[in-house]
């Protein structure tokens, strides 16, 4: 039997509730936080405590909550964030930075004791912030407790004064550091559908199975192209003509269709608050076999019926076949992949793109003898064709 | 990318895959050719983690395809299966001969890093078919 192209939309389509095929998603519900607001908080050592009090000195004025910055500098780059903190100096015995009650989505206290043992909290409340903003406090929570640098605090106004606050890493337990880990994965995975697709995001109120599952088919679309699906059923709307051609075709052939594609014009994938736009797609099955009941096709031809009705005919994948999702915009080229592969061959070969690319050119023997050195110059090709900003 | 999607997406390569699914990767270079891939980086070493086409036993197969547009044509390929034991078979395709390199060649584990034999020319579906037929059980 030829195969089919009728137009049906991904809803007619029951997935799985362990929809995706791939044995290792890029989000895990289940390693997902729950709690909210976050909550970190690391001892500090007891002589930076010490110096922390004796230095805080120059951040006396703070007594009002002013605008200051908090960054983690480190050998990998520098993180930071911009949050209005003050200086409690009744905390005795030592003293306290905080941010205000106001501050809202940041809670931040620093406590330092004149025996030099102190504490850090930072507490995020990441609910409904913008993605750009969760990323950047969840990318800071991971700097405190990964990276060898200094946790430093500039009052920004009226002059700027910088103190060094803290060594690091700072300590964290390992269920902190997972959950930490967990939620920057998450973020990251947003944020990756939000520069391909140009969705907006916010923290969401809830993160449930679903979102999950819909988040994972979107990462797997836009890197793969192409999404596996466990399916229960699905229907097709037909007309009297495709009705009439289905009973026609069962009666020859029997009651499994083979190799049924079917289009979407446009497919959008609810991921958590937002819309993800997938563009056209063809879902794909090897075989399914007709479940709707062919006297309820014959009852349904037989009453009266306009060419414009329609009747949605149900089926189930034959032999548990999954259903294929092929998206036509999918993937989009990608730079990724020149940068990856041409690190490799530097790192392979000793030397860098420019060195052998100007010996490929000159012709020089002992680099043209490099077998896969014409897929090192494709490479370089491509990532000249698809520019520094793709 | 559409003729190795229906490939892999049919029978007797579904059931012998472990992600049903696996992402390929187009990319284009600066004089209009078409590269498609399938892995993290096209050079497999010894004890590379499975990527690419993944099989049921994990092992794998990363290709590498470079298409001209106009003729749509086929000018230059790598097809590298890796087994879990680190046995490995490569079928290359160059552009051009070179010295001690067949145009079309392969090189494997058992035969040692300096023989090339001359093969005719592959598709990628030839190697696919030896490897759920010789190799995935």
């Amino acid at each position: 039997m030829s195969a089919p192209q009728p137009q049906v939309s991904p809803e007619n389509f029951n997935v799985y509730r362990d929809a995706l095929d791939e044995e290792d998603p890029i989000v895990v519900r289940e390693a997902l936080p729950a709690r909210e607001p976050t909550h970190m908080e690391a001892a500090l050592p007891p002589g930076l405590a010490r110096r922390v009090v004796k230095d805080a000195v120059l951040l006396a004025s703070l007594t009002q909550p002013m605008r200051s910055r908090l960054t983690v500098a480190g050998k990998d780059g520098a993180a930071s964030v911009d949050l209005p903190l003050r200086v409690d100096t009744g905390a005795a015995p030592g003293f306290r930075i905080e941010t205000p009650d106001s501050a809202g989505e940041i809670t931040f206290v620093l406590d330092a004791r004149t025996d030099g043992r102190g504490t850090l909290r930072y507490d995020v409340r990441y609910i409904g912030l913008p993605l750009e903003r969760a990323l950047s406090y969840a990318r800071f929570v991971r700097a405190l407790y990964w990276e060898e640098g200094t946790l430093s605090l500039t009052r920004l106004a009226p002059t700027e004064v910088r103190v060094d606050l803290v060594g690091l890493p700072l300590t964290l337990d390992s269920v902190g550091k997972e959950e930490a880990e967990n939620r920057l994965r998450l973020l990251e995975a947003l944020d990756e559908v939000s520069r391909m697709t140009g969705t907006d995001f916010v923290y969401p109120t809830e993160i449930d199975d679903e979102d999950v599952r819909n988040l994972n088919h979107v990462l797997k679309a836009i890197h793969g192209g192409w999404v596996a699906l466990h399916v229960t059923d699905f229907t097709t709307p037909m007309g009297p003509e495709g009705v009439r051609n289905i009973l026609d075709v069962v009666a020859e052939e029997g009651e499994v269709l083979r190799a049924l594609a079917m289009k979407s014009e446009g497919e959008r994938a609810k991921t958590f608050d937002s819309w993800v736009d997938l563009g056209p797609s063809v879902r794909y099955v090897s075989g399914a076999r007709l479940a709707t009941p062919r006297s309820e096709l014959e009852e349904w031809l037989a009453s009266e019926r306009s060419e414009d009705d329609s009747f949605e005919v149900r089926w189930t994948p034959e032999d548990d076949a999954l259903v294929h999702v092929f998206y036509d915009e999918w993937p989009k080229p990608s730079l990724d992949v020149a940068r990856r592969n041409i690190e490799a061959f530097e790192e392979e070969y000793g030397m860098t793109s420019e060195d052998f690319r100007r010996a490929w050119e000159s012709g020089e023997p002992e680099v043209r003898a490099i077998e896969d050195g014409d897929i090192w110059v494709s490479f370089l090709g491509a990532r000249e064709a698809l520019g520094p900003s793709t | 990318m559409w003729q190795l999607w229906r490939i892999l997406s049919s029978e007797p390569y579904q059931s012998k895959l472990r992600s049903k699914s696996p992402d390929l990767h187009p990319t284009q270079d600066n004089r209009g050719n078409y590269i498609i891939t399938a892995g993290e980086r096209v050079m497999v070493k010894s004890g590379n983690p499975p990527t690419g086409i993944v099989f049921r036993d994990r092992s794998f197969l990363v290709v590498y395809e470079k298409w001209s547009k106009e003729p749509d044509e086929l000018l230059r390929y790598r097809y590298h299966y890796q087994r879990p034991d680190d046995w490995f078979v490569r079928y290359d395709m160059h552009e051009t001969e070179l010295p001690g390199h067949p145009k079309y060649h392969l090189q494997s584990s058992a035969l040692g890093a300096d023989l090339r034999l001359p093969t005719g020319a592959v598709t990628c579906e030839n190697v696919l078919e030896m490897i759920v037929e010789q190799f995935v059980p």
